[in-house]
């Protein structure tokens, strides 16, 4: 106790140090930051970078059908080769290419095409010629359901059992680490197979068949479950791994020795260490998230969950243009939106982002 | 003086002098090896297994021309679309009826080599440009973390769906490319921020003030310095090229030109799972998932072996 006393008494005695002028200084920028509000532009300049982001995927996807050697626009038009009612073909290509504004210049169907989105106008899908907007929003609920408790779940109980381990990093916290080694590195996809031979083939406790229209969601209930533990097994292992080599990082650090000769106790150490072991971790959420995002495409393609990656690979395979650009725009709207929801969380959690300078 | 030369007589003596060498020797070689056991069992492994895959492939020949050969001969019986592991057989055929062994000798054998390139491409691509933007500055600094920051959050795979969409059919070079295209920003970042570190050593100082060439600085001072973690960055790489090469023939885009571990997982999915072929996926997916694993472990314990910070526990 008395040690702890006369540290802060130390630490007392080095602050008055400052001179006038440097407090003068100080409180000066304090002012400045308040005012100024750091914060409100760290979110103004990381809104407009994404919104940059999101123009440039949007325009890539319509220059690249366009710009590819072998008119990919050109050979959509063509009619399938077992056709059997001409007159709704006819019908869909007049469509289409009302839609796409064929007849115009280049940079007029881009401005339209610009503006269409705007207005949140996807076009009519190509097939029986449903607006996009309402074959899409469904799926999309369907994704994100699965997307966003991943994200979340896996952070929180990667990093604490990560932390948990890399504490004191004994025999038995290695086999769990080592467990999570193999869970990270192995493929996702490949535990996925072995969930569908084990739960659908073998014991029938779930069912994954196609979807026909959009059940009810119940029904798919335990569907869903699996498609969440799946990814939920795969997605902790980095975390987790990542929480430990930090936190191994961080038990060396001379703080912690500073607080062990002081005689704290191994919870409160243990609690420092942690939260300095997991800040760092919030960086890479954007990258996680968007590795979830192309995760989660794979698994409900594989499970036939029907949400947006199903619903692309969908579109994909009947050639569907106005769909896969629909999906494709959704998409890039989920990863800018949720990347910029990561960035504002971050600010929030770490003030030296908040109160920091322009850096 | 007698008791001198009788000293130096004895250390001259040839005999006992090799014999002290090679004890010491030996003595520091398993000192070696128990010090470095964890770096060195794993990365055996892996060389190991690259000369057995390679010149397993090589043996074994092509699995089509092999299967060719084996019909032409009447071998096997009736060639069996999906027939049983048997002799000669390790893992029975597939439905073209191929041996699975043969083709996941290739398919192994394949993936390391578009993950190989797709990971040395994505190194080069990041040294470029997190070498230049440090030491240029200013604008081109600024662009080059603008352009590094947008790939980070860029869309890949509805990108990759989109284009393989539109392309129809994707070969392996685009495959590759595409793999290089987006997986190199974070490697960017984090060389860049090494050669900033770098940069402000004392070494680097000297040079600069020896009057050495901003070009010659990266290449002689920062490079240099970096290997280690270069060859890092490159393990991690491989290992992600691997692993999105097969996610995306997984999902029907992959290519047909040659054998790889996705393309078998591919089939895995359509048809052998539904129908029980248990000898046909499971060795599949667990090559896939030793190799992952296997390089994974080389690279965290070579990380500790680089940064002994991290040695200690």
């Amino acid at each position: 106790m008395y040690k702890v006393f006369t540290m802060e008494k130390n630490m007392l005695k080095i602050t008055p140090v400052l001179t006038k002028e440097s407090i003068g200084d100080r409180s000066k920028l304090i002012i400045k930051n308040i005012t100024s509000n750091s914060y409100f532009k760290f979110i103004l300049r990381k809104a407009i970078f994404y919104a940059i982001v999101f123009f440039i995927a949007i325009s890539l996807a319509f220059w690249i059908p366009r710009l590819l050697p072998g008119d990919p626009i050109a050979s959509l038009l063509q009619p399938p080769h077992n056709i059997k009612n001409i007159d709704a073909w006819n019908a869909r290509k007049a469509r289409l290419e009302e839609y796409l504004g064929l007849d115009l210049p280049l940079w007029r169907q881009y401005i339209n095409f610009l503006l269409n989105f705007l207005k949140g106008d996807l076009g009519y899908e190509y097939i029986n010629l449903i607006p996009v907007n309402d074959i899409v929003r469904p799926r999309l609920i369907y994704s994100l359901i699965l997307v966003v408790p991943t994200v979340v779940i896996t952070f929180v109980l990667g990093n604490s059992i990560g932390a948990k381990i890399g504490y004191k990093a004994n025999k038995k916290d290695n086999i769990i680490y080592y467990i999570f080694v193999f869970l990270q590195s192995a493929p996702f996809f490949w535990i996925a197979y072995i969930f569908l031979d084990i739960f659908v083939l073998r014991l029938h406790w779930v069912v994954a068949d196609p979807p026909s229209s959009i059940d009810p969601f119940l029904s798919k209930f335990k569907l869903f479950l699996m498609c969440l533990i799946v990814l939920i097994l795969t997605f902790s292992g980095g975390w987790a791994t990542g929480a430990r080599s930090m936190m191994i990082y961080e038990t060396e650090s001379d703080y912690i020795l500073y607080c062990r000769k002081l005689g704290f106790t191994d919870k409160k150490m243990r609690q420092y260490a942690k939260r300095n072991a997991i800040l760092p971790q919030l960086t890479g959420l954007n990258l996680r998230f968007n590795e979830c995002l192309g995760a989660t495409f794979i698994i409900e393609f594989v499970f036939n969950w029907p949400g947006l990656g199903w619903t692309t690979i969908e579109a994909m395979t009947q050639q569907n243009y106005t769909l896969i650009i629909g999906t494709f725009v959704i998409n890039i709207m989920i990863i800018v939106i949720g990347n910029f929801i990561i960035d504002i969380l971050y600010g929030f959690i770490d003030p030296r982002i908040r109160v920091g300078d322009d850096n | 003086m007698t008791e001198i030369t009788e000293e130096k007589l004895i250390v001259s003596d040839p005999n006992s002098l090799t014999i002290a060498a090679t004890k010491s020797e030996n003595k520091s070689i398993v000192l070696f090896f128990k010090r470095y056991y964890k770096q060195i069992i794993p990365t055996t492994i892996f060389i190991v297994t690259i000369l057995f895959v390679f010149i397993g492939a090589a043996v074994v020949g092509d699995p089509e021309v092999e299967h060719l050969i084996y019909s032409a001969k009447q071998d096997r019986d009736i060639l069996a679309y999906f027939a049983p592991p048997q002799k000669g057989l390790p893992l029975g055929t597939n439905q073209q009826g191929y041996s699975w062994f043969v083709v996941l000798i290739h398919a192994l054998k394949n993936s390391l080599i578009v993950g190989f390139t797709a990971g040395l491409l994505c190194v080069t691509i990041a040294l470029f440009v997190g070498l230049i933007g440090p030491f240029l500055g200013g604008m081109v600094d600024d662009i080059f973390v603008f352009i590094t920051n947008i790939f980070l959050v860029f869309p890949v795979l509805p990108f990759i769906l989109l284009l393989g969409t539109i392309m129809g059919s994707t070969s392996t070079t685009t495959i590759v490319i595409v793999i290089a295209l987006f997986n190199w920003p974070w490697a960017a970042r984090s060389i860049r921020s090494q050669v900033l570190s770098l940069r402000e050593r004392e070494f680097v100082k000297v040079s600069k003030i020896s009057g050495l060439s901003e070009i010659k600085i990266a290449i002689l001072d920062i490079i240099p310095n970096m290997f280690s973690y270069i060859f890092l960055v490159l393990t991690i790489l491989i290992n992600v090229a691997i692993l999105s090469e097969a996610g995306i023939s997984i999902l029907g885009l992959g290519q047909s030109d040659i054998w790889t571990l996705g393309r078998m997982m591919d089939l895995d999915r359509k048809t052998h799972i539904i129908q029980g072929y248990y000898h046909l996926w499971i060795p599949t997916g667990l090559t896939l998932t030793l190799i992952l694993v296997l390089m994974y472990v080389m690279n965290t314990n070579l990380t500790e072996f680089f940064n002994p910070r991290l040695r200690e526990k």
